[in-house]
């Protein structure tokens, strides 16, 4: 089982290296921000390499939406599937768009290969196609509900023209679409390897047996929990419309084997751009759960059967059509502190962990080519500092839970953009104090070169604080500031969309800290100098934190 | 026999045989167009009849049309270009039918304006198209009916279709038509109207291949080639008419949707000899609102105001196309660089159409010139929840105003003008499906400017809400700057919209106002302009000015400052000599 378990893993690493290597786009070839998964012919997830673990659940939907709409028997050998739409396909948000290929063997589908890109524009109302302010699905780009892209082998240019056409930057839509396909069709012939030397039988009962033994490894795992319910809130700084703070309210109900994540308790659907829809939803607590309870559990169907997730329609964790859902990975990594959070109750103090930075702070640039050709769309996710440990300090500026994309390097963005990077650092004093330190946040100051350039972001927790744990402190907030320590300097909210920048003019965003694990005053010396020396704490505010005898006595160490 | 067909006759055609033809033709169309009125689902379409047809030959030349809307006559022709650039018709199979909407990739002039063009064989080769264009009310974009003056990018304005086929040899796409529904507010009606539209042509391709086997194949060919050749030597024979000469006019808008400055529309009409020119160059630059003109729309501008000045009758075909040659520098708002929005084309439109005829002025006499009507589209949106059945609506009207006043008599009331032709949604339809109700309609006291012929009055349309929530947009122009008058003749009064008139919150808004929230209970009335007069208000009839009073058009005031307190009772006297 182990050995067919890395055969089959074998062929997700390579499918998600070509995707990557192949693709055009600096989103998905630099900082991957894509996922590829292995079906079997009833649309169970059989193996999955999710760079993202967000992506899982467009993975999953984009399957079982292809099997809801199309019967097997209609398809053809060659045919493959695209769809990204939230309502209609089970996707995430609009610029993540699948491509789901059915693999035959004698005749018959036997297996899906399935992958998702984040695509950085696809259409709608600002470049980048995310807005927290969007008040509806219709603004946040085209909607591709379950429609074939390949028929028998031959990629239907018409409909391709459509969709590329829909998007600001329709030459890498086109080229990245094609390396989809063709990446779905390499795992394919992959499979036909496995299949030829194991037989059909074979392999089909292997992956009964790994389904199987996923599932009864985690429903052993609950098993050893403490029946109850235990519940936990983490907040969020708006509902992308500004108002109030937004609730995400996670109870985890142990009974037995059975294991429920319940959102009843969180904040009303979100008037602007920050719901998570149902499949967003699912992948965020299957992450969630496995990391806490067995982070070495192979990722597949078993894992997802063993969870029951629950959201009552109209909440921020359950959207109703045609609710905008663009931003809702900042939503999902909340959902992912507050189920963590549940999970405090129910695990030993060493494996709990102080929240993170629980966001996925995104700008986004939008310019002309400096080939002339057309418009590019640059966005970027940040990371921002990981809680901190029983046994170490949070990583500084790092991506958090459901979200792990590589930033694009600075190289690479000057060279295709007209965009100059000012700095890019770690932010002092935004990791909390604790025996262990929240990891710190980052600054990323970008300067634009040419007029005319679009700016927009999606952020969060730029008011509410990263809670540490057992006497930790709370990590630091996020800020944006327009033209840093410039004259004209200003502020800006964590949700602002199309601000127009002229040459010269700087975005410089600075990222939550992760909070403190254990009482500031348990803090081991040498780690002390080490936050002071390394500039990742003031010493101002280390006093402030540990007190100046203890500082005192820290330095006079060193 | 007129001496043009008197001409015809002398190149060696049948005048009376092609009058016939035409006239087949002419029924094809309109049946067309009556089928898509007809069986149509959403209002837009079946009520406010916001759609037109046409018919060509199958080197995309038009060879008969219903338009409705003089602006569909743009998309009509591009699409059927667009057709032809893209798919060869070796590649077309019987029981085809294209989709687009695009200005900028199928000739399109604003998204949701959605073309079928459908090709029609005649012994297994494509002989002519049949393709008709309809108004749907919501194709997607940042607000509901797609629409914004304010939009900043084509991005914003829905979902865009080049050209693809909807159907292939006679099946539907229904994976695409899922994919374009779903791409709108309103998916139900969406898909069951572009399905009229597939059929509507489908119709259309079965009378024009009667009129095939009635008459021959060659025969209808060469009918074709006649009529396209007598209507270009029809126009120009009219231009070689007009004095040789540049003649310009500037007409202006209130802001490019974005606000800022007023933005000039420069028309210049440049006559040589057969051949007649007509240059932007000098128009304001390209909009960074949704106010600028694609290329398809300029052009049906441009056809629509030659026909109408020159040549009322003359048959609109490819063949009047021909003698006119269109120019507008790149970046301009009549003529935009991809991805400018483009959204509310309309009002420019008519803006441009009042530059060209003000620029006719210097050709034509004096009898023959008109003063500006209201000069634009002015259109309110609504979009709440359906009170029957599940989703949204979206409710759009366009609204009409004053005509300018002519030569003989004074400017219609409350009518569309040049670029635009659609019916208003009645308010017994509109309550009936909508939450809404029409609190008012009537025309606009005072809005008319004066003259010997006084121009017509706009027109006041005050709706209200009647659950909370509907989303409200407007797209209108000539809130800032009235239609002016000719020969001494007054400007006619501005729009205004009014949120909640002679409420304690009233509130005047401006004109390119998007995604305003209403409650139960708030209105929203709009006050189009009326049009200018023509000749001084001195000469006004004593009775026409009696009548204006009586009738409640201009008020006892209003009259009194225009035409002087004297004239004015003695009108009154006139009238009704016992009050003298």
């Amino acid at each position: 089982m182990e050995v067919f378990s890395n055969r089959l893993l074998s062929i997700t690493e390579d499918m998600g290296n070509i995707l990557i290597r192949s693709s055009f786009s600096t989103n998905i070839k630099e900082r991957r921000d894509c996922s590829v998964g292995l079906f079997d012919g009833r649309g169970r997830c059989i193996c999955q390499a999710s760079h993202m673990p967000m992506h899982l659940g467009s993975l999953l939907g984009s399957t079982r939406a292809v099997l809801e709409r199309y019967s097997i028997d209609d398809m053809k050998e060659g045919d493959a599937f695209i769809c990204n739409d939230v309502y209609l396909a089970n996707g995430t948000h609009q610029p993540d768009v699948s491509v789901v290929t059915p693999i035959f063997w004698d005749g018959i589908v036997q297996f899906f290969t399935a992958n998702v890109g984040h695509h950085s524009d696809v259409g709608g109302t600002v470049p980048g196609s995310i807005s927290g302010t969007s008040r509806t699905i219709f603004e946040e780009g085209i909607r591709i509900p379950v429609i074939r892209i390949a028929r028998a082998g031959v990629i239907d240019i018409d409909l391709m023209n459509l969709l590329v056409n829909n998007t600001r930057e329709p030459e890498d839509r086109d080229l990245d679409f094609r390396v989809q396909v063709a990446t779905n069709e390499r795992g394919g012939a992959m499979l036909h390897g496995l299949v030829r030397q194991m037989g059909v039988t074979a392999m089909e009962s292997a992956i009964e047996d790994i389904l199987a033994y996923t599932r009864r490894r985690l429903l052993n795992r609950i098993a050893e929990l403490k029946d109850g319910d235990y519940s936990f809130i983490r907040y969020m700084d708006d509902d992308g419309l500004g108002g109030d703070l937004v609730a995400i309210h996670a109870t985890v109900r142990v009974r037995g084997e059975d294991l429920t994540i319940d959102f009843t308790g969180s904040s009303p659907q979100a008037r602007g751009a920050m719901s998570l829809p149902d499949s967003a939803l699912c992948a965020t607590s299957y992450y969630a759960v496995k990391t806490v309870l067995d982070p070495e559990l192979l990722p597949n169907s078993g894992l997802f059967d063993a969870i029951k997730v629950t959201s009552p329609e109209g909440t921020i964790t359950n959207p109703r059509f045609p609710g905008a859902v663009g931003a809702r990975s900042i939503t999902a990594n909340k959902v992912a502190g507050a189920i963590l959070g549940a999970f405090q109750g129910l695990v030993s103090k060493d494996r709990v962990m102080a929240s993170s930075h629980d966001s996925v702070p995104a700008v986004v640039f939008s310019g002309q080519r400096r080939d002339g050709r057309g418009t590019y769309v640059y966005l970027e996710t940040l990371g921002g500092g990981n809680g901190a440990r029983h046994d170490s300090d949070g990583m500084d500026g790092i991506h958090v839970h459901i979200s792990n994309t590589s930033n694009l390097p600075a190289e690479a963005l000057e060279h295709e953009y007209s965009l100059l990077v000012d700095e890019y650092a770690f932010v002092e004093d935004t990791g909390a104090a604790g025996r262990h330190r929240g990891g710190c946040g980052l600054a990323r100051q970008i300067r634009v070169l040419e007029d005319g350039i679009i700016f927009s972001v999606r952020s969060d927790s730029h008011i509410v604080t990263a809670p540490g744990v057992f006497g930790g402190g709370d990590g630091h907030t996020a800020r944006l500031v327009q033209n840093h320590g410039q004259p004209d300097e200003k502020i800006l909210g964590s949700k602002v969309a199309y601000i127009e920048m002229k040459t010269g003019d700087t975005m410089r965003i600075e990222t939550g800290g992760g909070g403190g694990y254990g009482p500031p005053g348990e803090r081991p010396l040498a780690l002390l100098a080490g936050d002071i020396l390394g500039g990742k704490m003031s010493r101002s505010l280390a006093e402030r934190e540990y007190g100046a005898e203890m500082v005192m006595a820290a330095l006079k160490g060193t | 026999m007129n001496s043009e067909k008197q001409n015809a006759a002398d190149e060696g055609f049948d005048p009376i045989a092609m009058e016939v033809f035409n006239n087949r033709l002419l029924s094809v169309t309109e049946d067309m167009g009556n089928t898509l009125v007809r069986s149509s689902f959403s209002t837009n379409i079946k009520e406010r009849r916001d759609c037109s047809v046409g018919l060509f030959d199958a080197r995309g030349q038009l060879i008969a049309q219903g338009s409705h809307v003089p602006l569909h006559l743009g998309s009509l022709l591009g699409s059927a270009e667009a057709v032809l650039e893209r798919y060869s018709i070796d590649d077309m199979k019987d029981g085809d039918a294209y989709i687009l909407n695009d200005p900028y990739m199928a000739g399109g002039t604003h998204m949701p304006d959605i073309s079928i063009v459908t090709p029609v064989f005649w012994d297994g080769a494509v002989r002519f198209f049949t393709a008709n264009i309809g108004h749907h009310s919501d194709v997607g974009g940042s607000v509901p009916g797609s629409i914004s003056g304010t939009a900043r990018s084509i991005f914003e304005e829905g979902l865009r279709i080049p050209v693809i086929r909807i159907q292939r040899a006679g099946v539907l796409d229904v994976d695409l038509m899922y994919l374009i529904a779903n791409n709108t507010r309103e998916p139900e009606e969406r898909e069951l109207d572009l399905k009229v539209q597939i059929a509507t042509n489908e119709r259309g391709a079965t009378m024009v291949l009667e009129l095939v086997r009635q008459m021959g194949v060659e025969a209808v060919e060469r009918s074709i080639e006649d009529i396209l050749t007598y209507t270009r030597r029809r126009l120009r024979n009219r231009i070689a008419e007009l004095k040789d000469g540049d003649y310009s006019f500037t007409s202006y808008m209130d802001d490019d949707g974005m606000g800022g400055d007023v933005v000039p529309i420069h028309a210049t009409v440049r006559v040589a000899g057969e051949g007649l020119t007509v240059d932007f160059t000098g128009s304001g630059a390209q909009a960074r609102g949704a106010m600028n003109v694609a290329k398809s729309a300029l052009r049906a501008t441009v056809f629509y105001c030659v026909k109408a000045l020159m040549d009322p009758d003359l048959m609109p075909n490819s063949g009047m196309f021909d003698a006119i040659t269109i120019y507008a520098p790149e970046g301009t708002i009549t003529n935009p660089r991809f991805p400018a929005p483009v959204g509310a084309r309309s009002i420019t439109c008519n803006k441009v159409a009042r530059a060209i005829i003000g620029a006719f002025e210097g050709l034509l006499p004096k009898e023959k010139v008109m003063a500006a009507g209201q000069d634009i589209v002015p259109a309110i949106v609504f979009s709440g929840q359906r009170e029957k059945g599940v989703g949204t609506f979206v409710y759009l009207e366009t609204v009409g105003g004053g005509a300018g006043g002519m030569s003989d008599r004074d400017g219609m009331e409350a009518i569309q003008v040049h670029m635009t032709n659609t019916s208003n949604l009645p308010a017994e339809a509109l309550e009936h499906e909508y939450a809404l109700m029409v609190d008012e309609y009537a025309l606009v006291e005072d809005s008319g400017g004066a003259g010997t012929y006084r121009g017509g009055l706009g027109i006041a349309r005050q709706i209200s809400a009647t659950q909370d929530g509907v989303i409200f947009s407007v797209r209108s122009d000539s809130h800032v700057i009235g239609s002016p008058g000719v020969f001494g003749g007054c400007d006619g009064h501005t729009a205004r919209l009014v949120g909640n008139h002679q409420c304690p919150d009233e509130k005047i808004l401006g004109s390119k106002v998007s995604h305003i929230v209403m409650k139960a209970g708030d209105s929203m009335r709009l006050e189009t302009p009326g049009g200018g007069g023509w000749g001084p208000p001195q000469e006004r009839p004593l009775p026409l000015i009696a009548t204006d009073l009586t009738n409640g058009k201009v008020s006892r005031t209003a009259a009194e400052r225009d035409y002087g307190t004297e004239t004015v009772r003695k009108a009154l006297a006139g009238a009704n000599p016992s009050d003298g």
